[in-house]
Order: structure tokens, then sequence, then C-alpha cells
């Protein structure tokens, strides 16, 4: 049988492949029936909360067309929101309100909106244009506050932390720090920092950027290694319990550490991807069977 | 969590089964089912196209030209004639076919397009050496026993020529040679109209049907029926000379000989009889500034598509009967293949793709456009409708909605190509309207999500990789071994699926991972020491 595992693959642990990654990881431990719990974050957000675990609260959902006339009573008074699509992926269709002015709206980008426009990205959310047409549920959180620590890397976005759990155990972690380049988002692809964090200690110890180590913030000089990330096992624990109480045992945690909520979990992925071996230097399959769990 | 082993013995199980299967349906059509490794291995076929053009001023024309027919050594595959203004009709005249086009009234310039593809054989004839010439049964009709105006064998002159030929051991096979070898001395002339057998023996030089004549007029005087043969020599390329060879009857068969290009008791493959007997290959009406051209060309096709039969597991034959063309089974039963190729792009070399399975039926795509006119058409459409979307995001669509204008537009284009191709007859360049719509529609799409989301390096990255897998697929459907292997043995899609299956198990890093991840896989031995 390991014809199969280690035919054209000279140091085979060196580094988890895509391929491997799927057969190995994803197929045994991820049945396709439970990826809605990974893909639709309404239905993370309300399966994590009901075990204790904290999400990012909800201000409103909208679920149909129907609903969207009763916005205004949901955000009244609100200047700092987020809307996002529940079964969006990579980012897109998530909009970030930072500032209020009557009918007009500011995004974190420094777009301004009317308050139509809002409420035709709420529609395009519901008819499903950021989730391969299949009708979606658009859902408004407040806008989280970074702790003083992430807030210290890069004030002008969300950093958020990203945990492999496998077979409920954390093996690679990293903060994904965003940068003026990555327009704000925590996308490596884009040009966010990866910086990997000791799974133990919760220090900083490698930093990814652009395909290179780098040991600053490449925009404001920050020092990025050596840093011990607030609140780690609260973070660690958290990530560990979201693997427990879902049926997924190859898991990507996403979770930020608001500046009053503590750590909260953001979204889960049923299909975490695989440059996190990038950025930590590490191989997710030595780590995996070293913690015996493969 | 499933168990890892038992998953790996079940997929070796399928996969030793579909291989199995393969060999054991093989065995069976190769040992029971009487195969015969000639009805799949590939066959040349050539097309030849006869063009004549005149200008008429007002009165009544009429061309004739003769026609092949299917025989033991030629066979018709297709005929096609276009000729708009005419009157066109086929008969009988001897034991030869013609065709007709005639019209009351004819002005201007005008043009008649004879088409035909044929499949041909070469030939090679034996004869009983020992039999004596006056032992030769003819059983041909006397006209070619008879002399001519043109083939003079009762002459005096020819008698004697001939006389000289007669072996010693009288013997056909000996008489037939020397007659053969006498007239290949003869001294080449090129083509200038008809010269007859008598004036081709006098002058001693003579073109093929001079010769042929004179050879005819030698075995005719000393009792050995033969008679002309005329066709056209299909080598490649546009020419307007015919061919003419001649026919011996030896024991009730005709043996064909070629005393110009030395071809004794043999046809070559690349022979194409029109004609018996003495006459002329192409006639028309005098006075109409005629011309004419023969534009040959040929091909390897699998035999499939020019066979008859039915055979075990024959689904080409069902094909033929349903009246469904033989390029679309071949396309059919080739995409399997195109698919695996996609397969191992995407997932051992790590190559992004548009789609999974584009890249497959755009190499099918390609096979009508060729692969230049193919990117170009390709790549073309997706970069206008790409921008078309970019304009159209500006009025905020609905997503279905705007899909549909862009499918409109892609359509659009589509009929645009055909006209342009078919303006400045740039035939791939027209057939980029039969690309499959849809699927171009979303990659259109796609492509443009990808230039937003990802931007436009990454967009344009990926669709250089599909254009380099749409290629290698392109080519692999082309290839013409691998067809003939698939037409020959379908049940080799069984290993086809195997092949995926064996491939939707492996592990192994992508070429791509490679380089991705250099630092792990290749790692520094200095960083050790930090």
């Amino acid at each position: 049988m390991k014809f199969f595992s280690r035919h054209f693959q000279f140091n085979s642990s060196a580094v988890l492949g895509m391929n491997r990654r799927n057969v190995d990881m994803i197929l045994p431990r991820n049945q396709r029936r439970h990826f809605p719990l990974a893909n639709n974050k309404l239905l993370t957000k309300t399966t994590l909360s009901s075990h204790g675990i904290a999400v990012a609260p909800t201000i409103a959902t909208f679920e149909s067309f129907y609903e969207i006339g009763r916005m205004e009573e949901y955000l009244n008074g609100l200047s700092e929101f987020v809307v996002k699509p529940a079964n969006g992926s990579g980012g897109n269709g998530i909009l970030v309100i930072s500032e209020r002015r009557g009918e007009l709206f500011r995004t974190a980008g420094g777009r301004l909106l009317t308050r139509d426009n809002l409420v035709r990205h709420i529609a395009d959310i519901v008819f499903g244009v950021y989730s391969f047409d299949k009708a979606d549920v658009a859902i408004v959180e407040p806008r989280l506050q970074p702790n003083p620590f992430f807030a210290g890397l890069y004030p002008y976005g969300l950093s958020d932390i990203r945990l492999i759990v496998v077979d409920n155990i954390t093996t690679l972690c990293m903060l994904r720090i965003p940068t003026a380049e990555s327009d704000g988002k925590a996308n490596l692809h884009q040009g966010a920092i990866g910086i990997a964090v000791d799974t133990q200690t919760g220090c900083t110890y490698r930093a990814w950027y652009r395909k290179h180590e780098i040991e600053h913030h490449p925009e404001n000089a920050m020092p990025l290694l050596q840093q011990n990330v607030p609140n780690w096992n609260e973070i660690v624990d958290a990530a560990v319990a979201t693997a427990k109480v879902l049926p997924l045992k190859y898991l990507g945690v996403d979770m930020v550490v608001d500046k009053s909520l503590g750590p909260l979990v953001l979204e889960v992925n049923a299909r975490p991807g695989i440059e996190i071996q990038n950025v930590t230097g590490k191989s997710l399959l030595q780590v995996i069977e070293q913690n015996g769990s493969c | 969590m499933q168990d890892t082993s038992s998953v790996h013995r079940r997929v070796l199980i399928v996969i030793a089964l579909l291989v199995v299967s393969t060999i054991a349906i093989a065995s069976v059509r190769l040992y029971k089912m009487d195969f015969d490794f000639g009805n799949i291995l590939p066959q040349r076929i050539y097309s030849l196209t006869v063009e004549q053009e005149f200008t008429g001023h007002g009165m009544p024309v009429e061309l004739s030209l003769f026609l092949p027919q299917d025989d033991h050594r030629q066979r018709i595959i297709s005929e096609n004639n276009s000729s708009e203004n005419f009157v066109f009709e086929t008969y009988r005249e001897n034991e030869n076919r013609k065709g007709r086009w005639s019209t009351d009234k004819a002005d201007d310039e005008q043009r008649v397009q004879y088409s035909v593809t044929l499949a041909t054989q070469a030939l090679r004839y034996e004869i009983d050496k020992s039999v004596t010439m006056s032992e030769v049964i003819d059983t041909a009709p006397s006209r070619y026993l008879t002399a001519t105006d043109a083939i003079q064998s009762s002459s005096a002159e020819i008698k004697k020529a001939a006389r000289r030929l007669i072996p010693a051991d009288g013997t056909a096979y000996s008489f037939l040679k020397n007659a053969f070898s006498f007239v290949s001395k003869l001294k080449y002339k090129p083509f200038k109209g008809t010269t007859d057998a008598l004036t081709a023996l006098r002058l001693g030089e003579a073109s093929c049907n001079g010769r042929s004549r004179l050879l005819v007029a030698i075995l005719q005087s000393q009792g050995i029926a033969a008679r002309l043969v005329g066709g056209i020599v299909l080598s490649s390329g546009e020419k307007k000379t015919s061919h003419q060879w001649i026919e011996a009857r030896i024991n009730g068969t005709w043996i064909p000989m070629d005393a110009t290009n030395g071809h004794f008791m043999e046809i070559p493959h690349h022979y194409l009889v029109l004609y018996h007997g003495d006459e002329a290959l192409l006639k028309h009406t005098g006075d109409i500034g005629y011309n004419y051209r023969f534009v040959i060309s040929r091909k390897m096709v699998p035999a499939q598509e020019i066979s008859e039969g039915p055979q075990f597991l024959g689904f080409s034959h069902v094909f033929r009967k349903l009246g469904i063309p033989f390029e679309l089974l071949k396309s059919i039963i080739m995409i399997p293949l195109a698919a695996l190729i996609v397969v191992m792009f995407r997932n051992v070399i790590g190559m992004h793709t548009f789609g999974t399975f584009l890249p497959a039926l755009m190499a099918v795509a390609f096979r009508s456009t060729g692969i230049i006119w193919g990117v170009v058409g390709f790549v073309s459409i997706i970069l206008i409708v790409s921008l078309l979307r970019h304009g159209l995001s500006k009025l905020q669509l609905l997503h279905s909605p705007q899909l549909g204008v862009m499918l409109t537009v892609v359509i659009a284009l589509l009929l645009l190509f055909a006209v342009l191709g078919s303006t400045y007859s740039i035939t791939g360049l027209a057939k980029v309207s039969l690309f499959p719509m849809v699927l171009v529609s979303i990659t259109a799409e796609r492509f443009s999500i990808m230039e937003i989301e990802e931007g436009r390096m990454s967009a344009w990255k990926t669709m250089l990789q599909t254009m380099l897998v749409v290629s290698m697929a392109y080519l692999v459907m082309r290839s013409l071994s691998l067809q003939v292997i698939m037409l020959g043995f379908p049940e080799l899609l069984l290993t086809v699926a195997a092949l995926n299956i064996w491939i939707g198990r492996w592990v192994g890093l992508r070429a791509s991972e490679w380089f991705r991840f250099k630092g792990l896989v290749f790692p520094k031995t200095t960083e050790g020491a930090k």
C-alpha cells in the first residue's frame, strides 16, 4: 500500500502537498455532509456558541429580500459594523463600515456609500452574488476592535490567527497581519504578513512576507519576532474546543482577539490551505507525525 | 476517520478489476472474434477535387468527366458536386461511369467542382508463368482485340515489331515482359496531345498515352486482349496532367501495366482508375475559354473511418447507421484521454486552469480551428468579454442577467468570427464559431472575477497555463496512433478510468510545489546552525 503514498516523492514528509492534503487529510477526516458547518458562517456561529465557545456577536441577519426593509431598525444608531455573506469565501462580499453620517456610510477602505448602496449590497448577498448564485443570508456583526498587541502590529485592519487543528490537536499556528499593500486584508496572497506562533508558548518565531523571511513589518518597522501573543492559552483552548464540537478533524480555525471581548472564533475552514508551512518553516506532515495522530 | 489502508485496498482492487477487464475484453476479441489488425490499422485516403472553369457567352454548355467507381482496389468514401447553375447527372458508358454538367445558357465566368474522397490499395499480380501465348483464354469484349484508328493492332509494322518480342519459350508471361520492356525503352516525350500506336513506334518516342496505345496494339496483334486505362496519379498538390496505362486480359483477369512509370503487373497505391478504353477524361463544348485543374491531398485516418462492416463492439458501425459523423465519434472517444491529460497537468504538474475539463472540451473545438486560430479566437473572446464585464459592473446588474448579456456578446463575437473568417477565407478563424459558447462565457466570467480578486497578473498566468494544457490535450486528441489505438480497443476506456483513479489517490508533491515549498523541500544546511 506504500506504493501510493511514497511513489514519486523523495522526501515524503518534507512538506504536505495539495494531493496528500486532499487524499490523506481531508477525505478521511472531513465528510462532505459536514462541510456546511464550516462554509456557512451563521451555522458555525450558532453551533459554536451553543457549546459556549466565544464567537463574534450577531447584530442582525437578513434571509430574504422582504427583511431588508427592516434594515433601519437594526442599524439604528450603529456607526461601525460589518456586513458579510454567510456562505462567502475568500473574504468576498464583506463590507466594513467604519463611520456613519446620517444617510452616508464610510467603509474602512474610505469609500462613501449611500443607504441605497448598502441596501443593494445586502440584497446582492441575499440573492447569492457571493455564494455562487445560491440564496444566502447576510450577517451584520459589530466591527471588532483589535487588541492593543495586534493594533500595535498594524492598526488599520483586522489581524487574525489561523490554527490548524488535526484530530483535535493544534499543529501549526500563524498570525496574519494586513499591510497597506494587502488593502487591510489578512490574506497572504494579497500581501499580508504571516507570522509563525509557537503552539506551546504563543511566542512568534518566524515572519513570512512575499515569499521571504522578514524580521520587521515592511511598512512600519515594528519587530515581529519573539513577541508573545496575548491570551494564548485561551486562543488554543477555544480552537481545540471548536474542533471537538465540529465533526471536522482537519480544520482551520480563524480567530481574532477583540479589545474588550477577548479571543473570538471568526470562522472555520474545512479545507485550510497549506501555505502556513512556508510561514512556519515546518512541515504539517512532520508535526502531525510527531503528535502521533497520523 | 476512515481506515486509510482499507481504502487503499479497495482502490487497488478497483484498478486491478478495470485493467483486467480491459485485457480480458481485448483478448476475447483478439482470439475468439476473428479479429483482424488490418481492420484497425490506419489507412491512407486521398481527396481529389476536379475544378473546371470557363467563360460562357449565352449558349448551351456541356461538360463531362469520367468518375471513379468502386472496385476491388479503390473505394469511394464520399463524393460531392458543387455546380450551382448546372444540371448534374451521372450515367454509364460501357463499363465506365460519367458525370455530365449541362446548362441551356451559360454566361460569364462559371465554375463546377467535383470532389471525391477515396481509399485505394496497391496490388501486385501473378500469372502462371508456364502458360503459353496460344493457351491464353480470353473472355474480354471483342473491342479489346480489335484495331482502331489510334491503336493499329492490325498494321503490318506493329505486327512485325510484336513478332520480334515473342520469346523462345512462347510463354505469355515472357511475351508481356518483353513487350513491356520494349515500350518502356521508348524515349519519353512530355505530353503533347494524342499519339497513336504506329506513330509512337515510328518515332521511337511518346508520352504515357502513346506508349500505352503501342503496348495495347502489340498485345492485341498477338491475340492478347488489352485496353487502355485512364486515371490520375494521386500525388499531393495541384496539376493538370492525367495518366494512362494499360491492362492485359490473362485468363480472365485484367493485369495492369504502366510502361511509363515501370509498373509491371502491379498498380501502386496512388493510382486512381477513372475509365477503361481509349477515351478523353474531360470533354467540353468548344469556344468557352475552358480551364481545369486537379487538386489532390492525402491523409492517414483510422481504419474505422472508411471501413464498412460491423464488428464486435463496433460502435463506429452503429454511429454510421445513426448518421453521426465519424469526426464526432473520434472526438467523443478521445475526450477521456484529453481529460486525463488535463488531470495530469493539474494534479501532477500543478498547473491552474480555468475549469477542470474546459481545456479538454476546448481541445475538441480546436480540432476544427487548428491551434493558432483556436488560441487567437479564444483569448480574444475572453479578453473582449471580460472588458465588457468591467463595463457591465458599472450598471450593477444581478449575476444571472449579467451572464446572459455576456453569453449574448460571446455569440455575437462567434458570428463575427464566422463572417470575418469566410470573408478573408480563413477557415480556422471561421470555425471559431463552433466554440462551446456557454463554456466560453463562463470562462470569461471566471477570468474577469480572477482579474478583480487576484490581480491581472494571476488571471493571465492562469490563462497561459490553460492554453498550454489545451494545446497538450489537442495534440493528444489529434494523434493518429492514439486514435487508432482507442478506436481499435475501445475497452481501453476502462484503463483510462483506472489511471484517473490512480492519480486520484496519488499523494506525491505536484511539480509546482517543489518550487512553492523549496525552502522546506531543499532546506539550506546553514539554516540549522542559526
